[in-house]
């Protein structure tokens, strides 16, 4: 029975995907919930999907670049990773233990030492010094997109060990911009 | 006229190419290093790259655009909405350079721009204004003077700007510090000038305005009103026409202000009167904008008339002949955005990997995208307008929902989810859309991932499985991998 690894928001979610009277039969476990969705689900051309459930078609179109996707289906965009593609051994249950409440959190420690861009921009202010004190709150980064201001906040209170980029940078989503030593 | 330099990007560059198309004019887009694949520059007749991506540099570079306008023959200039569409200079510029600017005259342009003027002009025709201050000094000390007498809470606002850039709403004496900086620089930063002028805020407020249009020889025509009431952080996302708030002797007496007050202006070509209306139906003059509005489509699906080729007309001379205009049916628009509502409605530049546009029978899609294409994050984040049009307002929602529900957009995130929570929601439909709307019944509200989608990607997974491990984006035709028709069948 193909078993499939989805990264949803950050986290694995173990997929087992079975087939049935000619059906997709896929359960998983969020949140501590056994889930079964039984779906009709045939490939079209490439990237489209013809997806019925209780009687109803729609189109389902999903695009793929190296392990990213992202899938549309009834106005809902998903964005994921795939880790592996299965052929594990049949009969391999879904683990309950892999849901998103069930994992521990990525290393909350990290996000409050290193402040990232939350999306690609231009740094407009960076109103902070190396080794400065600062208080949980505090802006250290500004950085603007599309006309609009964000600014990164230190999470907790602490010492600016590095800042990593100056006013008039162009950064790119996700990068460390500013450490924090907590105190 | 013959030629028509856009100097725009985007969805309405493309709009504004279509109606230059319809009328026979040839078109030239202009782009950005950030647009070189946009779609714009492939629709136009021809392309003059502008410079870098940074918008000083190309779309709000005035002598650039005029050099762009006289190497490729062009003899008129449509300004869109946004960058230099309201600058008194760049529109004096162009007909210094003796070309043809569509859009109002240069001096009636500045007069309007300047909010303060504008609000003496309103008030001198009996039009009201939002109490608020708006002297020429307006410091620090003063506003913080000011705002003491006005009380709280009030809205500061960019005396010369529009579109929300500037604006903060404080709620107490102790923000009023850390807001007028914030709104200073945000001003500085969108239209080169950080002074601010000071309004009351008023509750339960809706956001309506009145379509004008005037040939500049006697003839004023106001196209009904556009209630723009719904809006994230100051910024309009979905309008319709007609408000379902306004009577029809409302809608007199603000077509009859819009109209005098234009008329006050030596108003010419196409503009907007804003008023605020509260909920006892007091309404009180915002501000004249004299550009086309981003939300325009819904007064030509209800009217009947192309704006743009309005505009184009007014501007080679002609009178308006377009006889008595009727409003007829119900229309709503919906800006799609890259933002992602997941994540607090944060900016999501990106690549555009697959697109498909709904279309059918009063359906509207004005779109900037192209698959392929990357969209930039030097510019503002609308991508597109879904646009629709029936009979009732109850089947325009109806409608809405069906077109927002098909509009696949995959890559690059966008708020299309959130636009259909909208219109589906209760509230919505009963037409209770003040400008609280969101605050009230969206707060706190975070997408869900339906369980359907989830097990879809997964039996898709097994379907068509991708390996293209380690690749980096790239043709979704190419990297989906392996497929087989039929192969969910028995």
């Amino acid at each position: 029975m193909p078993e499939i690894t989805l990264i949803v928001d950050g986290e694995p979610v173990r997929f087992l995907v079975d087939r049935q009277n000619g059906r997709w039969v896929v359960r998983w476990t969020a949140r501590g919930a056994r889930r079964e969705h039984r779906i009709g689900l045939v490939g079209l051309e490439p990237g489209v999907f013809l997806l019925e459930t209780q009687g109803r078609s729609r189109l389902m179109h999903r695009a793929a670049a190296g392990t990213r996707r992202a899938l549309h289906v009834d106005g809902h965009t998903l964005e994921y990773e795939v880790t592996r593609r299965a052929g594990s051994p049949p009969g391999s249950p879904p683990r309950g233990d892999r849901s998103p409440a069930a994992s521990p959190p990525a290393e909350p420690r990290a996000a409050e030492r290193e402040l990232r861009a939350p999306m690609p921009g231009v740094v407009t202010q960076v109103p902070v010094r190396e080794g400065e004190a600062v208080r949980a709150g505090q802006p250290l980064v500004i950085i603007e997109a599309m006309k609009m201001e964000h600014v990164v906040r230190a999470k907790r209170a602490g010492t600016v060990r590095a800042l990593r980029v100056r006013p008039g940078e162009q950064v790119e989503g996700g990068v460390v911009v500013a450490e924090i030593t907590p105190s | 006229m013959h030629t028509v330099l856009v100097a725009n990007r985007g969805e309405i560059a493309v709009r504004v190419i279509r109606a230059c198309r319809e009328a026979g004019l040839r078109t030239v887009a202009v782009y950005s290093e950030a647009d070189a694949g946009a779609l714009h520059p492939r629709l136009a007749d021809a392309a003059v790259p502008l410079g870098p991506a940074d918008p000083r540099e190309s779309y709000l570079n005035s002598a650039r655009l005029i050099d762009a306008a006289r190497e490729s023959g062009a003899d008129a200039v449509h300004p869109g909405y946004g960058f230099l569409a309201e600058s008194a200079e760049f529109a004096a510029a162009v007909q210094e350079a003796g070309l043809v600017f569509i859009g109002p005259p240069p001096d009636v342009i500045a007069r309007l721009g300047d909010k303060r003027a504008a609000r003496r002009l309103a008030a001198a025709c009996g039009v009201p204004a939002v109490p608020g201050f708006d002297e020429s000094d307006a410091s620090d000390e003063r506003l913080l003077e000011a705002a003491g007498r006005l009380g709280f809470p009030l809205i500061i606002k960019a005396a010369e700007g529009g579109g929300g850039r500037g604006m903060r709403l404080v709620e107490t004496p102790d923000g009023m510090p850390q807001a007028i900086a914030a709104a200073r620089r945000e001003a500085q930063a969108a239209f080169g000038t950080g002074t601010l002028l000071l309004e009351r805020y008023l509750p339960e407020i809706r956001h309506i305005e009145v379509q004008v249009l005037a040939d500049g020889r006697g003839t004023i025509l106001a196209l009904g009103e556009r209630e723009c009431s719904l809006q994230r952080r100051y910024q309009k996302i979905l309008e319709e026409a007609p408000s379902p708030f306004v009577t029809p002797a409302l809608r007199e007496q603000l077509t009859a202000a819009a109209v005098r007050v234009a008329q006050a202006a030596g108003y010419v070509n196409a503009g907007t009167v804003e008023f605020l209306v509260d909920s006892e139906g007091r309404w009180y003059f915002l501000e004249v904008n004299t550009r086309l509005q981003v939300e325009h489509p819904v007064t030509e699906a209800v009217t009947g008339v192309d704006l743009v080729k309005a505009q184009i007309r007014i501007a080679a001379g002609e009178p308006l002949s377009l006889g008595a205009v009727g409003i007829s049916g119900h229309a709503i628009e919906c800006r799609v955005l890259a933002e992602d509502p997941a994540q607090g409605f944060s900016p999501t530049p990106g690549p555009v990997w697959m697109l498909d546009e709904p279309a059918g029978p009063g359906i509207r899609v004005d779109s900037g995208l192209r698959a392929g294409w990357r969209v930039p994050a030097a510019y503002d984040p609308l991508l597109s307008k879904v646009i629709v049009w029936d009979r009732t307002r109850r089947e325009a929602i109806d409608r809405m929902a069906e077109a927002l529900r098909r509009y696949v957009i995959l890559g690059c995130r966008t708020n299309l989810v959130f636009l259909q929570e909208i219109i589906s929601h209760a509230a919505f439909r009963r037409g209770d859309t003040a400008v609280g709307f969101l605050d009230r019944y969206f707060a706190g509200w975070h997408p869900a991932t339906p369980d359907l989608a989830l097990a879809a990607a997964a039996a898709a997974e097994v379907i068509g499985g991708s390996p293209g491990a380690g690749r980096g984006p790239a043709d979704p035709w190419e990297t989906v991998g392996p497929w087989r028709l039929g192969a969910g069948r028995a």
